[in-house]
């Protein structure tokens, strides 16, 4: 079978990493050609890559020679010039991310069609939501992300999508039945210890390890430092809870100076600036090395906008155990490798959790062990690759159905019933009912 | 041409719409075209609404070369050449309660999907027709739309007679709440003695049936008003009508000029109407074809005396509503050229 996937392929891209993974595997499977957006730099690979320039004809009838195209989305401009294709040429689509404002956001920019989306933002979601929509800057950081959540925008990424892989049971959950396909819960690999980054932008990490003090305790969040990381519970619940006094934090990701300059002048208020380091981006050595001194890792994501939490696998995987919040797709990480908090229960609830690692080193040693077991166990890239296959059967089972829709949206739309749910759910039913879609 | 006709049909329900259908079939027949019928079903639930319309944009027409729409949601069907004579629009997706539905949330939606595949339909029709200058204005209302009025001509060729006027006169229709027979049997009790009214036609369920039978029973009009709930056939019909004094017909905002009107005035018979019965007005002109009363018994209790009790006049509004309808100039030939050019 001819299998095209279209990625991201530069060097930034965490995407990329994990896909690349699943890609020897997939070649044992498929006649698989890798499609991506044309970049002036691309992630070193074993395997060939096509680069395209636009998301024009000429790339859909290319793509639509294959047997089915695999779209890999994110929330991010990285795949811009992949959405446009999944919504033109029905395929499998991989969403890592369970919102996908941004991308959809930035590509209406890009193509002019903000004012229909921010229309259709309105008519489904209310003025305010729809205002955010057009002028996200005229509401404050958190506010947006609690608009990513609340407007995630997903099935405009899946409408014409054959089926769709997410990476939690979670996510499935909230999509399942909103996309003619079927959605598969694929194992996301853990991003590679060889990301591509070769140098640190902060302070050197070996000297900052070398000055922690020996009784210290190293908690460490990896990941992009935003507002959506809760880096400010994390400085309160070391300032105040019992017994914490001995932890160190450290928000290894890359980082706007304004959000490090807001983080530290907290941690300074706080009378923690002594336990608390903001790396900025690290290269792949560096963050192996902090990784093997860390002694405890934070998730904390609220609202949750991701589909799994890579970083989260790259600290289990490192033997470092969790503490996250109890909630989405974190729930769902066994009980016994990581620590869950009630995200209402704000500092104090964080600091108990922490506690718990904090105080039995033992316990937290052998809950490492565990954590790193359970990645080594339940991640790979062959058993990605496996899940993508799966989907891929069933999406190829869907095809007739993606013809059957296009048909019975075609013959709506020239009497303007599209979007008319009254009528649409009526054809929806009897098309259920007649062909068994059930 | 090999035309498709496409009208809806309630199981079980026939008017005046079916028997125009069936007549343009024939008539298109005749005229050398091939034609043939083809009825959508229509429901009454908005779930059945829905579904027949799904029906309609969901319909393959192979063989033909065109379809003539007559009404909702037949002409919804999917074809390059469709010439719509209108017949009405779904009227409980435009007009006001209680012709039309209340503002629900329930049917709102509905309402909205009507519209706009109307909108649709009649912007993307080769021509559109309506079947009177009531429909035409509705449809330049709600919608928008020019379109020629080509009246209906008589759905049959009937055996029209004139006989001097026996004490009564007749209602004719299916027996229904639009209708209004009731109002006419009510308006018995002020009339002044000396004259009947007979009611005939299929009552639209047992219960309209019911109450007028209530209002005969409570108020003691028995004498004087004679049921005959059932359909009656053409020559029983024009005989009645040839014998009466006049013609009550009290629908509300009828689409055209009402084949019960152009029945009385082509037997030399003048009409008593609403002053809200729309299309009648077409050949009832107040005081000259017939007479035209506000819909209250009194009103039309006052109206029956004066024709009852002035032969005469009512005579002669009769011979002027014959003239009048002769001067529609109503035939076939026109609306088959018409449709088919």
């Amino acid at each position: 079978m001819r299998v095209a996937m279209v990625t991201p392929m530069t060097p930034e891209s965490a995407i990329a990493d994990v896909m690349c993974q699943a890609i020897p595997a997939l070649n044992e499977e498929w006649d698989l050609d890798v499609w991506c957006p044309a970049e002036p730099r691309y992630r070193s690979s074993a395997f060939p890559v096509i680069p395209y320039a636009a998301a024009d004809r000429e790339t859909v009838d290319a793509l639509a020679t294959y047997d089915l195209v695999v779209y890999v989305l994110g929330d991010s401009p990285l795949h811009a010039r992949i959405l446009p294709l999944a919504r033109t040429l029905p395929g499998l689509v991989v969403l890592h991310d369970a919102s996908m404002t941004n991308l959809v956001r930035h590509t209406a920019v890009e193509t002019g069609t903000l004012p229909e989306l921010v229309a259709h933002v309105r008519s489904t979601c209310g003025p305010e939501l729809a205002d955010l929509v057009e002028r996200p800057e005229s509401g404050a950081p958190t506010r947006w992300l609690e608009v990513c959540a609340e407007v995630p925008l997903d099935t405009y990424a899946t409408e014409n999508a054959l089926g769709a892989v997410v990476h939690s049971r979670w996510h499935a959950d909230r999509i399942d039945g909103r996309l003619l396909g079927d959605v598969t819960v694929a194992p996301l690999p853990v991003p590679s210890s060889r990301l591509g980054m070769d140098t640190d932008e902060g302070p050197d990490p070996g000297g900052l390890l070398a000055d922690l003090p020996d009784d210290a305790v190293l908690l460490v969040t990896v990941g992009n430092l935003n507002a959506n990381r809760h880096v400010d519970v994390l400085l309160r619940a070391i300032a105040t809870g019992p017994g914490l006094a001995r932890v160190h934090l450290w928000a290894v990701g890359a980082s706007r100076p304004d959000d490090a300059a807001t983080v530290n002048d907290l941690a300074q208020s706080l009378g923690v600036a002594q336990r608390f380091v903001v790396t900025g981006r690290v290269s792949d050595a560096s963050l192996a090395e902090i990784l093997r001194r860390a002694d405890a890792g934070a998730a904390l994501r609220h609202p949750v906008l991701e589909g799994q939490s890579a970083s989260a696998l790259t600290t289990l995987l490192a033997g470092v155990p969790v503490v996250v919040y109890d909630e989405a797709h974190y729930a769902e990480l066994p009980d016994d490798v990581a620590v869950k908090v009630d995200p209402a229960a704000g500092p104090d609830g964080v600091a108990a959790g922490l506690l718990r690692l904090v105080a039995d080193p033992a316990e937290r040693g052998a809950m490492g062990e565990r954590a790193r077991a359970y990645a080594l166990d339940s991640r790979s890239g062959d058993a990605y690759a496996a899940a993508l296959v799966e989907a891929a059967r069933l999406a190829l089972g869907r095809r007739v159905h993606a013809h059957l829709a296009a048909d019975l949206a075609a013959r709506l739309l020239r009497l303007g019933l599209h979007d008319k749910p009254v009528i649409v759910e009526r054809v929806a039913e009897h098309a259920f009912d007649i062909y068994g879609l059930a | 041409m090999k035309l498709l006709v496409a009208n809806n049909v309630a199981p079980f329900v026939r008017g005046g719409a079916e028997l125009l259908a069936d007549r343009l079939v024939l008539e298109l027949g005749k005229a050398g075209h091939e034609a043939e019928l083809f009825r959508l079903p229509l429901g009454s639930t908005p779930e059945q609404i829905a579904d027949s319309m799904v029906a309609a944009a969901t319909l393959d027409v192979f063989n033909v070369d065109r379809v003539i729409g007559l009404k909702f949601p037949a002409y919804l069907i999917p074809h390059p050449d469709v010439v719509i004579w209108l017949i009405h629009q779904f009227r409980q997706a435009y007009d006001p309660a209680p012709v039309g539905w209340p503002d629900d949330p329930a049917l709102n939606p509905l309402v909205e999907a009507i519209r706009t595949a109307d909108r649709h339909a009649f912007r993307d029709a080769t021509r559109m027709y309506t079947i009177s200058p009531m429909v035409a204005d509705r449809l330049r209302q709600a919608n928008g739309i020019a379109a020629t009025v080509l009246m209906h001509p008589p759905h049959a060729d009937q055996d029209f007679r004139t006989r001097p006027a026996e004490d009564f006169f007749v209602a004719f229709g299916r027996i229904s709440d639009g209708k209004r027979q009731l109002l006419a049997v009510k308006a018995m009790r002020g009339a002044r003695p000396g004259y009947r009214l007979i009611v005939a036609g299929a009552p639209d369920s047992p219960a309209v049936l019911a109450e007028i039978e209530r209002e005969i029973d409570e108020n003691g009009t028995s004498d004087r008003v004679e049921l005959i709930p059932r359909f009656i056939g053409e020559d029983e019909k024009l005989d009645l009508v040839s014998r009466s004094i006049g013609s009550v017909y009290l629908p509300i905002d009828e689409d055209s000029y009402s084949y019960v009107c152009y029945e009385a005035a082509m037997s030399n018979k003048p009409t008593i109407t609403g002053a809200d019965s729309g299309g009648t007005l077409t050949l009832v002109d107040h005081g000259r074809t017939g007479l035209v009363a506000d819909p209250e018994p009194e009103a039309l209790a006052a109206c029956f005396d004066e024709l009852a009790l002035n032969r005469d006049r009512a005579a002669e509004m009769g011979r002027n509503a014959r003239r009048l309808a002769l001067d529609l100039d109503l035939s076939w030939k026109r609306v088959v050229t018409e449709l088919t050019r």
